[in-house]
């Protein structure tokens, strides 16, 4: 409860600044903090709302510093009302891009690569945005009439900006993916490439094969083979579960037990091991944490009175004995 | 401690609750509570995150959000000298559970991220200068003053003023934090 006359907006602009302070605090710093959070219980909301804050831009650059920016995103303009100008009133220099270029001097970085359990934004210089899967691998390739991204390996989700005078194309193998402003993903397996519509419309065919491509609509899925088989689903819902990697989770909605550790296994070093075939049967529902291997495993052994054995970086699940 | 919450919790906060900021204020201001107390129970509403452990049991941060909200709007009222029951009637209304984002939302989540980048290459000049110095290059705010040939304070203040700016972006109550189900009740086409 507010402890205090101070105003909410005197409290923000506080918060900022010990948001922005350079860390580990000095001693000083620290305990005046302790101090001012200790006073009116809204500054602690303030202060994580300021962290979390520049918690999501460092999630949005997907970079340490130095990483990856491709250069300055193409301004669109955004909405400061007057108030939020009278904030900046300092430096009320307008809202000029010039200069922006010399700040953000990324090199332009045409391929991306994921490690087991990584998962990571690649804006790109059109302004579509492409985020990574686990263990996945894309190559980025720009021209003036099209923009083409090899998926090598692996599984992205892409945010594409809208133009229809550069068409956006997924190469996975023999397949292609073509889409204008829409969001899809696009899964690379052995024997097969899987497409998630989450928006918009998108064309997918075969190259070198002799059926006519197919279009799908928001909440279809597709499966190609390169066969030139095309299965077509509509499943808006799968889908969401299906692209929970995308927050980091992974969402079981039924599957067995050996097909959850599968997918564990996609994510992580360490190695989830079904040795009960009956167990492997299982089926789950819920959300999972990709990157708690170790939670997931006592999770099971609950619900299933089983038996978890660590070895290495396997864990191993069976019945009890 | 030196943070508001343990760094699991600010960057949960910053990726499950930030974005459906701009919806909970909107539905705090149709329930008619003034812009000031709207600013109170938000604050407050993240202070009731930071205290948070864990929130592994938590399957909808925006259903979350919205009840914390609810709750601390509901006590507000009740401590009103006047008691406004049209408010009350209309936050005991909030859908939290069947509130859940529908896919675009979700997506438009992830579109988020893109625009949080615009929006620091939108801050005022010097201001961005120093903002991005901050937290992209990571230089101390000792070593900017000096490139800079500004105050430390200057310095302080400034990237201060960026993070402000960008969290009054990020939670403006636009057209894009409003739901579908929103749109159609504020259209009056409502089913059922």
């Amino acid at each position: 409860m507010p402890a205090s006359s101070e105003t909410s907006e005197q409290i923000e602009a506080a918060a900022a600044i010990w948001a922005m302070k350079d860390r580990p605090l000095s001693a000083e710093d620290e305990a005046e903090l302790r101090e001012w959070l200790s006073g009116d219980t809204r500054r602690r909301g303030a202060l994580l709302r300021a962290q979390a804050t520049l918690s999501s831009l460092d999630r949005a650059q997907a970079l340490g510093p130095g990483e990856r920016w491709e250069g300055p995103k193409p301004l669109v303009p955004v909405r400061l009302s007057r108030r939020d100008l009278l904030i900046a009133s300092g430096a009320a220099s307008g809202l000029s891009a010039a200069g922006l270029a010399g700040f953000f001097l990324g090199r332009h970085n045409d391929k991306m690569t994921t490690a087991i359990g990584e998962i990571r934004h690649l804006p790109m210089s059109d302004g579509s945005v492409a985020t990574i899967n686990t263990d996945s691998s894309i190559q980025v390739d720009m021209t003036a009439e099209r923009r083409v991204v090899d998926l090598v390996r692996g599984e992205a989700w892409f945010k594409v900006a809208k133009n229809k005078k550069r068409p956006f194309i997924v190469v996975a193998g023999m397949a292609r993916v073509q889409a204008v402003g829409t969001a899809f993903s696009v899964r690379r397996l052995d024997d097969r490439t899987e497409v998630q519509v989450t928006e918009g419309t998108v064309k997918a065919w075969q190259e070198g094969g002799d059926k006519p491509p197919i279009w799908l609509n928001a909440g279809d899925t597709a499966v190609l083979t390169p066969q030139g088989h095309v299965t077509r689903n509509h499943a808006p819902q799968a889908i969401e579960d299906a692209l929970a990697w995308r927050d980091g989770q992974i969402a079981l909605t039924g599957q067995s037990l050996g097909a959850a550790a599968a997918e564990y296994n996609r994510y992580n070093q360490t190695k989830i091991v079904i040795e009960d075939p009956e167990l492997a049967g299982e089926h789950l529902l819920g959300r999972f944490n990709a990157d708690d291997p170790e939670g997931f495993s006592d999770a099971i052994a609950t619900a299933f009175d089983a038996d978890v054995r660590h070895v290495d970086k396997t864990i191993y699940i069976g019945k009890k004995n | 401690m030196m943070d508001a919450a343990p760094r699991h919790i600010i960057d949960w906060v910053g990726s499950q609750i930030l974005p459906h900021e701009g919806h909970v204020r909107a539905c705090l201001r149709r329930a008619r509570i003034s812009r000031d107390d709207v600013e109170d129970i938000i604050q407050e509403a993240y202070c009731r995150l930071a205290s948070l452990t864990s929130v592994d049991h938590i399957v909808s941060p925006r259903a979350y959000f919205l009840t914390v909200a609810k709750n601390i709007a509901l006590a507000h009222l009740r401590r009103a000298r006047i008691v406004h029951m049209e408010s009350m009637d209309e936050i005991e209304r909030f859908d939290v559970l069947s509130d859940d984002p529908s896919p675009e939302q979700i997506i438009s989540g992830r579109a988020e991220l893109a625009r949080l980048q615009t929006l620091i290459s939108s801050l005022p000049d010097r201001c961005r200068r120093i903002f991005v110095m901050r937290r992209v290059e990571g230089l101390p705010q000792k070593e900017i003053a000096r490139i800079l040939g500004l105050s430390e304070t200057t310095i302080e203040n400034d990237a201060a003023k960026g993070l402000r700016l960008i969290m009054r972006a990020i939670s403006s109550d636009d057209k894009r934090s409003r739901s579908r189900k929103e749109a159609r009740r504020d259209a009056g086409i409502q089913r059922n």
